[in-house]
């Protein structure tokens, strides 16, 4: 139990090249100079690619935040008093104003759905903020955990070390998406008729997304701990009697950015592929806003409302997208050496 | 070898690894090769081989093997003489050898190359005997091992068996001890002695250990910054050095003259950088003895590589006209001051 | 070796037993009212306190948990009776319950399941390596040129989209817009009835599936032989003489093997384990789908089930990938 999985079927990739299984090879480590973020900010600021990529998440990010404002803008929101003013029943649901039949609708710019007669702006809107509200959530969950147990493996090693490399392994063989597979029923069995459904349902999934989610970052500290511990500083720190903690946080710490950044940019398009991913299965968020479930319902209508579709899937595409090639370009900058 | 030239492209600019370099070695006798860590040692050796991916690297001027001429030759014809008539031992044994096939095996697939009329029989009862020659004891149990099964002195005489396994004219050791521990390397150059006696092949050795050169070699080129700086027989290279990088490295070699007294001391300072290399002579932003030279010749002029004091047998690349006095009376006393009281 | 194996294995063995635990427990604290699906299925939402209260009595809910999961371990190995609803029935082993929705031994609807299930994945993961190696050692050989950045970052690029939209937006045109005749019915027949509707039908599946992952195959493989081409054997190797071809093949591709089937045996290993996504978009009606159907209808025994199912197959193939690691690499398996 050892190597981490990639396949398709896992929603999404969170380790990047396959993991060097060969004891012996002389895998470059990270050269940490007088201050390598800089150095890597600088080189990111001049890649053409990481900076649009950048501003396309910064676009979502912008969306995301200012949700409401967005919506009043536009004069659209979440609500659909009457389904029947918007929608026609007996055209299989299809919006009475607007596309994909009668051209531009300003009251509803990116129309309204079938059958509900929901606002298509508002609901992707909203979809974008649960898409990055959770996978942000849930990025900061994993990192902590992830964080705080390749630490306390890394450094107080032993038996420590021993069990939580154990759970790393084992949590790395179960998928996350098996994992939401599993609670989904449990959660809807329990909570289905509670009035904070939506709620519930959006702490499992972030719950899920951690939980399954820290191994990488764990291992990628545990490994820099052990590196970093045989260093002269930290000896010569231990040697001068300083205390095993502030050692930590005076002297590790700074070194461990780079491969907090690293995880992070590998988890966040990890986990907003996977929101959407699971909302999709209709597993994920049922009972609120998400691209995902707007995908599930929009597959139906595809023929006669490709539109319908095309929203929230150029939505969570560019997102993921962006992100993910950030975050190439910025592991990239970090450590340039491992690809060329 | 005569006026190779290695440059590679980098994302600054071309660099020049092997700057105009010439040497000659004869079969049975022994070249030394001593330069600091990328002064190019490698590789031209490496060009000898035509080991150089010939997409990037631009290789210039001519290496003659046995008179073949290697520069441009073409990738098969290249090849037969790889391993055949060249063969070539690296540094770490231990990363040389494939991890994943036996020893034997290994030995074997190089045999076969060059003996494609050979059974896989032929080349194994081959590959053990060479494995006797180099004196890896029970070479019959030992031809089915693993490298990581051997120990690194071990391993290193299988690279050996390995590169003369065909008979070669030429045999390049790179650096073949500095990966060993501290006993095994006077085990390991007795051995190349042995062996080039009995196979009469010409073999240079790559190091940048003095005392090895002192040991083995009958000719001594050493490398400075991609150019050849002092070339000369050995004996009289290395009593009477007239560059004052060889004496920089002479300093800082432990116990060449068998002196208990000996001082080491470093070179100031670190190789330049081949995208930047100074302009005048490479080594005279670290030559402690370029003010003995007028004017500003040294920031200058690059050396040519010309005969010293004894003649043309022993070239060097300095503008120091007195080098070899200088070296008697200011260097040699500071390294090894109990060597000058014994030629008083 | 024969050390190291056993020693996985039972390693595998406490891992399982673990996860059956940990599933058993999750499945019997997880849901406040365990029976209620099983109750409103079978009474058409007529389900009240009375009966609510027979069902779970009937299913062991009122029993210790521990005797219950050995009854449910033994259920496994050598079947149990069951009391469902009115009657009580058999449950041949391997035992997972009965169905709520179907009212059927669950093993039983999932022996007919697995064989989409693993035609999806044993095809997928074909094309993973048929394509995704190849071409990438062909990248590594090739490294920098034009062709292979061109083709780095496009795999780039295809392997950042989420796997699920590639797939329905791949299906929704092929077979909802342009309807391509032999592509577009899509679905599972059992190879035993029909070899060429059975072909056709995970013709698409495959080939999505296979794409996808040969994207990710391809950077791998790159990689990997771009390491191994670096390696200080491979320049011995040359310096032997040995065809370049010798030297790629035998000397590079051998290295760069490893770490590509150690991802391999994992990733098809989810696959087995059941190609949710991939069935839920082509209709096929294997493991995953059915998981997926069982969630949606609160069938807590399939969904128990396959979760158990998955969890072994993919101890399984961690342990298969650390038996394969250990004899392709030597110097695991001698030491
Ligand atoms: N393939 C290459 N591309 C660019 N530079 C190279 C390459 N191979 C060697 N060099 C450079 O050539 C110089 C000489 O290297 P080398 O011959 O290995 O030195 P050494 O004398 O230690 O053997 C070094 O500065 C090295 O960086
Ligand atoms: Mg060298």
């Amino acid at each position: 139990m050892s190597a981490q999985t990639a396949g398709p079927e896992t929603l999404g990739h969170l380790s990047e090249e396959p993991p060097p299984v060969d004891p012996n090879s002389k895998q470059a480590k990270t050269i940490t100079g007088k201050s390598p973020l800089r150095i890597a900010f600088g080189r990111l600021a001049r890649d053409k690619i990481a900076v649009v990529c950048a501003a396309v998440v910064l676009f979502f990010v912008l969306v995301a935040v200012f949700a409401g404002a967005i919506c009043s803008i536009f004069n659209v929101d979440t609500e659909t008093v009457l389904a029947t003013t918007r929608v026609d029943f007996l055209n299989n649901g299809l919006p009475l104003k607007g596309p994909p039949n009668h051209g531009f609708d300003p009251a509803h710019p990116f129309g309204v759905a079938p059958n509900t007669g929901n606002d298509n702006l508002a609901f992707w809107v909203y979809g974008c903020r649960t898409s990055l509200m959770i996978a942000s959530i849930a990025t900061l969950f994993a990192s902590v955990l992830g964080v705080s147990l390749g630490l306390l493996a890394g450094f107080l090693g032993g038996p420590v070390d021993k069990i939580i490399s154990f759970f790393t392994d084992f949590f790395l063989t179960v998928p996350f998406l098996l994992a939401a597979l599993t609670i989904a029923p449990i959660v809807s069995q329990r909570f289905a008729t509670s009035p904070h459904y939506a709620r519930i349902q959006l702490i499992d999934l972030i719950v899920v997304l951690s939980v399954f989610g820290w191994m990488g970052i764990a291992r990628l500290i545990r490994g820099e701990v052990l590196s970093l511990r045989e260093r002269e500083f930290i000896q010569a720190a231990r040697v001068l009697g300083m205390p095993t903690r502030r050692i930590l946080v005076k002297e590790l710490l700074p070194n461990l950015v780079a491969p907090i950044v690293v995880s992070i940019s590998l988890m966040l398009p990890a986990f907003v592929a996977a929101e959407a991913g699971l909302a999709f299965l209709g597993i994920g968020v049922t009972s609120g806003i998400s691209w995902g479930q707007t995908i599930n319902t929009a597959s139906n209508f595809f023929e006669v409302y490709p539109l319908f579709l095309w929203e929230p899937l150029i939505g969570i595409v560019a997102l993921v997208l962006a992100l993910n090639l950030l975050g190439d370009a910025i592991r990239d900058a970090l450590d340039p050496k491992t690809r060329r | 070898m005569e006026d190779l030239t290695v440059r590679f492209p980098t994302e600054d600019g071309f660099i020049t690894a092997v700057h105009g370099l010439s040497y000659t070695v004869e079969l049975g006798k022994t070249l030394g090769i001593v330069g600091e860590s990328g002064s190019g040692k490698s590789v031209s050796s490496m060009a000898v081989l035509g080991l150089h991916d010939n997409k990037t690297a631009r290789i210039t001027g001519s290496i003659r093997v046995g008179g073949t001429e290697v520069v441009g030759l073409s990738e098969n014809r290249m090849r037969k003489l790889r391993g055949n008539q060249v063969a070539m031992i690296f540094q770490d044994a231990l990363a040389a050898l494939h991890p994943f096939y036996k020893i034997g095996g290994q030995l074997a697939e190089a045999y076969l190359v060059h003996h494609p009329s050979a059974s896989k029989r032929d080349a194994r009862r081959k590959a053990i005997e060479m494995l006797d020659r180099v004196g890896i004891p029970q070479p019959d149990r030992r031809v089915d091992d693993f490298p990581h099964q051997f120990s690194g002195g071990m391993r290193q005489r299988a690279m050996i068996a390995m590169g003369l396994i065909n008979d070669p004219s030429l045999l390049i050791a790179d650096e073949p001890t500095t990966a060993l521990d501290v006993t095994v390397p006077a085990q390991i150059l007795d051995l190349l002695q042995d062996l080039q006696r009995e196979f009469n092949s010409a073999v240079i050795i790559i190091t940048h250990d003095l005392g090895v050169i002192a040991e083995m070699a009958d000719d001594v080129l050493v490398m400075y910054a991609g150019r050849a700086v002092e070339y000369g027989l050995g004996k009289e290279l290395l009593t009477h050095p007239e560059m004052p990088y060889t004496w920089g490295l002479l300093s800082s070699v432990p116990d060449v003259t068998a002196s208990t007294d000996s001082r080491l001391i470093p070179i100031p300072g670190n190789p330049p950088s081949l995208l930047s290399l100074p302009a005048g002579c490479s080594f005279h932003p670290r030559c402690v003895h370029s003010d003995k030279v007028p004017g500003d010749l040294c920031a200058t002029t690059m050396p040519e590589l010309s005969p010293g004091t004894r003649g043309p047998s022993h070239l060097k690349r300095c503008h120091l006209a007195n080098a070899d006095a200088v070296y008697q009376a200011e260097v040699l006393p500071e390294i090894a001051p109990d060597l000058v009281e014994e030629t008083l | 070796m024969f050390a190291y194996v056993v020693k996985r294995l039972i390693a595998g063995i406490v891992v399982v037993f673990m996860v059956s635990m940990a599933v058993f427990l999750l499945f019997w604290y997880g849901p406040n009212e365990p029976a209620r699906p099983l109750c409103d299925q079978q009474t058409s939402n007529h389900c009240d306190t009375a009966r609510l209260a027979r069902y779970t009595e009937n299913l062991g809910y009122n029993n210790p948990v521990l005797s219950e999961y050995g009854t449910f371990v033994k259920g496994i190995f050598v079947g149990r009776d069951m009391t469902i609803g009115t009657k009580t029935r058999p449950c041949p082993a391997p035992c997972f319950g009965y169905s709520y929705r179907t009212t059927v031994p669950v093993w039983g609807e999932m022996k007919t399941r697995l064989p989409a299930t693993f035609s999806v994945a044993i095809g997928g993961a074909s094309l993973y390596l048929l394509f995704g190696i190849p071409i990438g050692v062909a990248a590594a050989r090739r490294r920098g040129t034009v062709a292979d950045k061109a083709l780095v970052s496009s795999f780039l690029v295809l392997s950042s989209i989420p796997y699920y939209l590639f797939a329905l937006l791949t299906w929704l045109y092929l077979t909802v817009i342009f309807e391509i005749p032999f592509l577009s019915d899509t679905g599972y027949h059992p190879f035993t009835d029909n070899p060429a509707k059975w072909f056709s039908g995970l013709l698409l599946a495959w080939i999505v599936l296979g794409i996808f992952g040969c994207t990710q195959y391809t950077r791998y493989s790159r990689g990997a032989m771009i390491e191994a081409l670096s390696e200080d054997y491979i320049r011995t190797a040359k310096a032997k003489g040995l065809p370049a071809r010798t030297v790629v093949y035998k000397h590079g591709l051998r290295a760069a093997l490893v770490p590509i089937v150690t991802i391999f045996g994992i990733d098809f290993g989810v696959l087995l384990a059941g190609t949710i996504f991939t069935e839920r978009i082509f209709d096929i009606q294997g493991i995953g789908f059915w998981s997926l159907q069982a969630v949606t209808a609160k069938d807590l025994p399939v969904v128990e089930a396959t979760a158990l199912f998955s969890a072994v197959v993919l101890v399984v193939a961690n342990l298969l990938v650390d038996v394969i690691y250990s004899v392709l690499d030597p110097r695991v398996r001698l030491s």
